[in-house]
């Protein structure tokens, strides 16, 4: 199963139109910097990045479904497999990495050795800890496994901008949403 | 010979409509399309527990077939339904439904910043494709 | 004296380079290899010389091939040699942030992403700053300042191994082909100037806008909010070269920009 993804990250990223990254990190980085003028209290920014990132991710999932042709995944851990390897890789061009599984395989911690959006970014020391610098992340994945009928929580335990070694997110599966028929039909 | 064309999104809304060819009008389109989801719900309950094998029914099903009317159904995993009318003896649509959604849908509606989840799809990038696309199938 | 907003009046035929070395990276049909590379021959600005004609226009024309889409961009791996500002400035608030750390960063071969996965974060970016702007003029001015200020860090980057541009014209080159390249994947289609520091630059498909349509009822088209983001972001590339302009733009058709920078002497 690894490799099978492995691969397919990897063809459907040859495939998409790229661009150098450059943009997109500095202009992440002006946009943090505008958020923490408008909001000052640096949770409510991190707050603010990831509901910026759940809507993202709710129009990414489609674009993520089209193009990588994706099935539906068997369980959860198929899931994880399939975020880190070709969706990470496929929008991001790195892959992440799954560990920590818990027991009722319900949570997992997906981990990022390569994040391009903190290429060249130091924070200064009274934001380290503070600061999810990449939180928007963790708003793509909710938003995205929203669509697909999964509800998740997902938290940063790990900065690498805070003088940790990796970045790395934890994932908690909440529910998962039933194809219920929507109000209004009998 | 194409007569319509529905698109659903995950609440029941229908984003998009058109029809061709149509003879029969229909007296409230909104009921119809209602009328169409529902059934389409339960349809898809019922090939669920009446299937001898496991059956994954957002792609199990693919189409209905009467005297009059083939239905051709596409839903993506994340639930947009793509539902197509055609004459009986059309071949399968669903690759073509398939493509609707990977190159005009995604390029055009979710991708277009101005697009609101939720609301009708009037945009013209995306309409006009469409009628060319079957046009030709007509 | 001749009104700089129409450069189409202007007199006179086109004074050449004297320094005569070209300063930009002449774009090849194959890879492109290091930004430094500059051949005579293949030079974009001799080879200008051919295609003037008597109003004073210069056009990059992508049609003569002179301006391939690079395949890929390569960017050198020296270190620099002042220090590279971070991407977080200082805020101006009284919250005094403090400064950031600034470090020689050495320069990694270029990463590439998705284009979707910036688009679908630009499109949330305006978004925010539609919505959390009082009115849209409020808005604008929010998406120029950042513009400024990306626009302005992105080009010490790209032009690392370029030498000092002689002419202000060579700048302004350098941001038809190597900056827009390094954003949208293509050239400015169309440059004209009237030489005395107004531009016009022509982006004929500017990729912000492709997947961008109305409701064909629509009363209100506008989609400006999606373009003065790139007005801002030349404003800040041309700053960075040492010259401080405005910098408007004009959308027209589906989607066509024009932009137009002049030079504040």
């Amino acid at each position: 199963m690894n490799k099978k993804y492995d691969k397919l990250g990897t063809d459907v990223f040859n495939k998409v139109e790229k661009i150098s990254s450059e943009l997109f990190t500095l202009t992440y980085g002006a946009l943090v910097t505008q958020l923490i003028k408008d909001y000052e209290d640096i949770e409510q920014v991190n707050i603010k990045l990831e509901q910026m990132g759940y809507n993202i991710g709710i129009r990414l999932i489609e674009e993520f479904l089209a193009k990588s042709g994706i099935g539906r995944c068997q369980d959860f851990i198929e899931t994880a497999e399939v975020i880190a390897k070709v969706g990470f890789k496929m929008f991001l061009g790195v892959t992440a990495h799954i560990s920590d599984w818990d027991s009722d395989k319900k949570e997992f911690h997906l981990i990022i050795e390569d994040n391009p959006l903190i290429d060249f970014v130091e924070l200064p020391d009274h934001y380290k800890h503070k600061l999810y610098y990449s939180n928007i992340l963790c708003g793509v994945i909710r938003g995205a496994l929203e669509m697909v009928q999964m509800k998740v929580k997902c938290t940063f335990v790990k900065c690498a901008l805070s003088d940790e070694s990796t970045s790395e997110i934890k994932v908690v599966l909440e529910e998962v949403l039933s194809d219920l028929i929507p109000v209004g039909y009998d | 010979m194409i007569y319509n064309i529905y698109i659903f999104n995950k609440d029941g809304l229908c984003v998009y409509y058109e029809e061709w060819n149509k003879r029969k009008q229909s007296v409230n389109l909104a009921e119809d399309q209602k009328l169409l989801f529902g059934m389409l719900y339960s349809l898809k309950a019922f090939i669920s527990t009446s299937s001898p094998k496991p059956i994954d029914p957002k792609t199990g099903f693919h189409c209905f077939k009467t005297s009059t009317y083939k239905l051709h159904y596409y839903e993506t995993l994340s639930c947009i339904k793509f539902i197509i009318l055609t004459d009986p003896n059309t071949p399968d649509l669903r690759e073509d439904l398939k493509k609707i959604y990977s190159s005009i849908f995604v390029e055009y509606v979710v991708k277009n910043p101005i697009y609101q989840l939720k609301s009708t799809i009037k945009f013209y990038a995306f309409v006009n494709p469409i009628k060319p696309n079957f046009k030709q199938k007509t | 004296m001749s009104d700089p907003s129409t450069p189409n009046n202007q007199m006179g035929g086109f004074k050449s380079n004297s320094a005569g070395t070209p300063h930009t990276t002449p774009l090849q049909t194959g890879p492109l290899t290091a930004l430094s590379s500059i051949s005579a021959t293949n030079s974009p600005v001799s080879g200008m010389h051919n295609n003037l004609s008597s109003n004073n226009l210069q056009s990059l024309d992508n049609n003569n091939n002179r301006f391939q889409q690079p395949q890929q961009y390569f960017q050198p791996q020296t270190p620099t040699q002042q220090p590279q500002q971070s991407q977080m400035q200082p805020s101006v608030s009284n919250n005094n942030l403090g400064s950031l750390t600034s470090q020689p960063i050495p320069t990694p071969q270029q990463r590439l992403i998705s284009s979707s996965c910036f688009e679908f974060f630009y499109i949330e970016m305006i978004d925010y700053i539609m919505k959390s702007s009082s009115d849209k003029t409020q808005a604008h001015k929010k998406l120029d300042k950042l513009g400024y200020k990306v626009g302005h860090r992105l080009v010490e980057r790209l032009s690392n191994e370029t030498p000092l541009f002689p002419e202000l014209l060579d700048a302004v080159k350098f941001i038809c082909k190597v900056f827009w390249t390094n954003i949208f994947k293509k050239t400015i289609d169309g440059l004209k100037t009237n030489h005395k520091g107004v531009f016009v630059l022509t982006d004929s498909k500017f990729q912000w806008l492709q997947h961008l349509s109305f409701d064909a009822t629509a009363n209100n088209k506008d989609c400006s909010e999606y373009v003065q983001f790139a007005a801002g972001l030349i404003k800040g590339a041309m700053s960075n070269f040492g010259f401080k302009c405005i910098v408007s733009f004009d959308i027209q058709q589906v989607s066509t920009c024009v932009f137009t920078i002049k030079i504040e002497s």
